[in-house]
């Protein structure tokens, strides 16, 4: 039962050490591109209710991309903050996958696109699923944007992980049945590359509002 | 039938740790609007008696994988096991005068002047409970702010039976502010705990590859299991640095 929330398994990708921009790369983000909360509405009450709202993003050989001042290119994407929230945290990163890990370099924009934080290499934190920065929001930062930290590519991070997951036993004991959960602990090893693809996510968890929602 | 009983709480229990559905909202530490100079830490942050935990349970088996309880089958063998297991980790440690509290300490104080904060002063005495301090039992300090972390679980721990001693620990980091003891910022730990791990939010912190061993702990050098200690409070002390900055 441990394991019934977790996502179902990605199909493995091979880190990708090197970046070829599709095109001709622009200097900055369209932010009318802006990645938000999805269109179901639905969906997107539920994380309200929850409490966490999630967006993601895929960074691939076509993603978007964006020549930095060193006239690099870097695949790019940029989120748009929920605006409706007071005391929320961003975590905002790339999402964990078996052996790779795309290389996020994270900063903050403002409505019309200016940089207003970029985050030292040093607050990266590993949060649950997430290799990011966490923040709370300052009142001009509406956007996250997240490209690749070229510096960090083809660096490689080694785990041995714990996990625990559970395993229904049942057992009948002279007259009576009982029935119960196991924890069965396993290890496993990971080696994740820093890549120039993968997954990235901007989660957003709130305290509960005083008005109502 | 007192085994269905309990059957049915930790069922529960496991389920519902397994799918919270509300989040882990922790309070992120804004240095720039912040006025802490100097920060007192509050004394006895680590738990005394050291762990030694596997992580798969069945019933019996208490402290292993936080208090969660399995149920049923190897029961009396293993839950004489686990007992017995610390008590062998402090015949170990014993000799070497291990003092992980004095450790942390250190670290904590040379780390924070690092970080430019004045002379860190320790507040406080041996808690009464192991957790964070409410807000009454804060000690006085001139210091601006105050720095309670509560470190559980601290250890080593295994996956099961046949498999490796890595050590192991959860932390809850909180910085209160002095004057009005608001709190300033909050975040837990986890480094290696692996069921504390599945939460978004927590920091997950790993031990190296290199481990402590697959022996018998009674088997593992003192000293041995002392260097990973100190390494993994090296990182645990660096991360909550990192939080202040």
């Amino acid at each position: 039962m441990l394991v019934a929330c977790a996502t179902t398994p990605a199909p493995l990708l091979a880190p990708e050490l090197k970046y070829a921009a599709p095109s001709e790369c622009p200097s900055s983000l369209d932010m009318s591109q802006a990645v938000g909360l999805p269109d179901d509405e639905k969906k997107v009450r539920k994380m309200y209710r929850n409490r966490t709202l999630l967006m993601t993003g895929q960074m691939e050989k076509d993603s978007q991309c964006l020549v930095e001042d060193g006239g690099k290119s870097s695949p790019a994407i940029v989120f748009l903050l929920p605006t409706d929230l007071t005391g929320e945290v961003i975590y905002a990163g790339s999402v964990l996958d078996p052996n790779s890990i795309f290389a996020a370099d994270v900063s903050t924009l403002d409505a019309n696109g200016n940089t207003v934080r970029s985050f030292p290499r040093e607050s990266f934190l590993f949060q649950g699923t997430q290799y990011g920065v966490q923040f709370r929001p300052k009142e001009n930062e509406t956007f996250v944007l997240i490209k690749a930290a070229h510096e960090l590519i083809g660096d490689a991070r080694e785990t041995t992980e714990l996990s625990v997951g559970s395993q229904n036993v049942s057992l009948v004991v002279g007259s009576s049945y009982g029935s119960g959960t196991n924890l069965v602990g396993s290890q496993t090893s990971y080696q994740r590359i820093y890549a120039y693809d993968g997954a990235v996510s901007v989660r957003v968890v709130f305290p509960k509002q005083e008005v109502a929602e | 039938m007192k085994i269905n009983k309990i059957a049915i709480l930790t069922g529960a229990t496991v389920f519902m740790a397994g799918c919270a559905t509300k989040p882990y909202v922790p309070t992120v530490y804004d240095v720039s609007s912040s006025q802490v100079k100097s920060i007192a830490l509050v004394d006895d942050a680590v738990e005394s008696r050291l762990a030694a935990n596997e992580l798969s349970s069945s019933m019996g088996t208490g402290s292993a994988a936080g208090g969660l309880l399995g149920v049923l089958v190897v029961a009396a063998i293993e839950g004489s096991e686990t007992s017995s297991r610390k008590n062998n980790l402090a015949e170990v440690m014993d000799p070497i005068g291990f003092d992980q509290e004095a450790v942390f300490q250190d670290m904590m104080q040379k780390k924070l002047a690092m970080a430019g904060y004045a002379d860190t002063v320790i507040v406080g005495g041996e808690r009464e409970k192991r957790r964070s301090l409410k807000d009454d039992e804060l000690p006085e300090t001139t210091a601006d702010a105050i720095l309670d972390v509560n470190i559980t679980n601290f250890g080593v721990q295994k996956a099961k039976t046949g498999e490796e001693w890595r050590p192991a620990a959860g932390v809850v980091v909180r910085l209160l502010s002095s004057a009005d003891k608001s709190l300033l910022m909050e975040n837990q730990i986890s480094y290696n705990l692996g069921l504390v791990g599945a939460k978004e939010g927590v920091i997950l912190l790993q031990p190296e590859a290199q481990s402590i061993g697959y022996m018998k702990i009674k088997e593992i050098e003192g000293q041995v299991m002392a260097d990973q200690m100190n390494a993994m409070l090296d990182e645990i002390t660096d991360t909550i640095i990192t939080l202040l900055k």
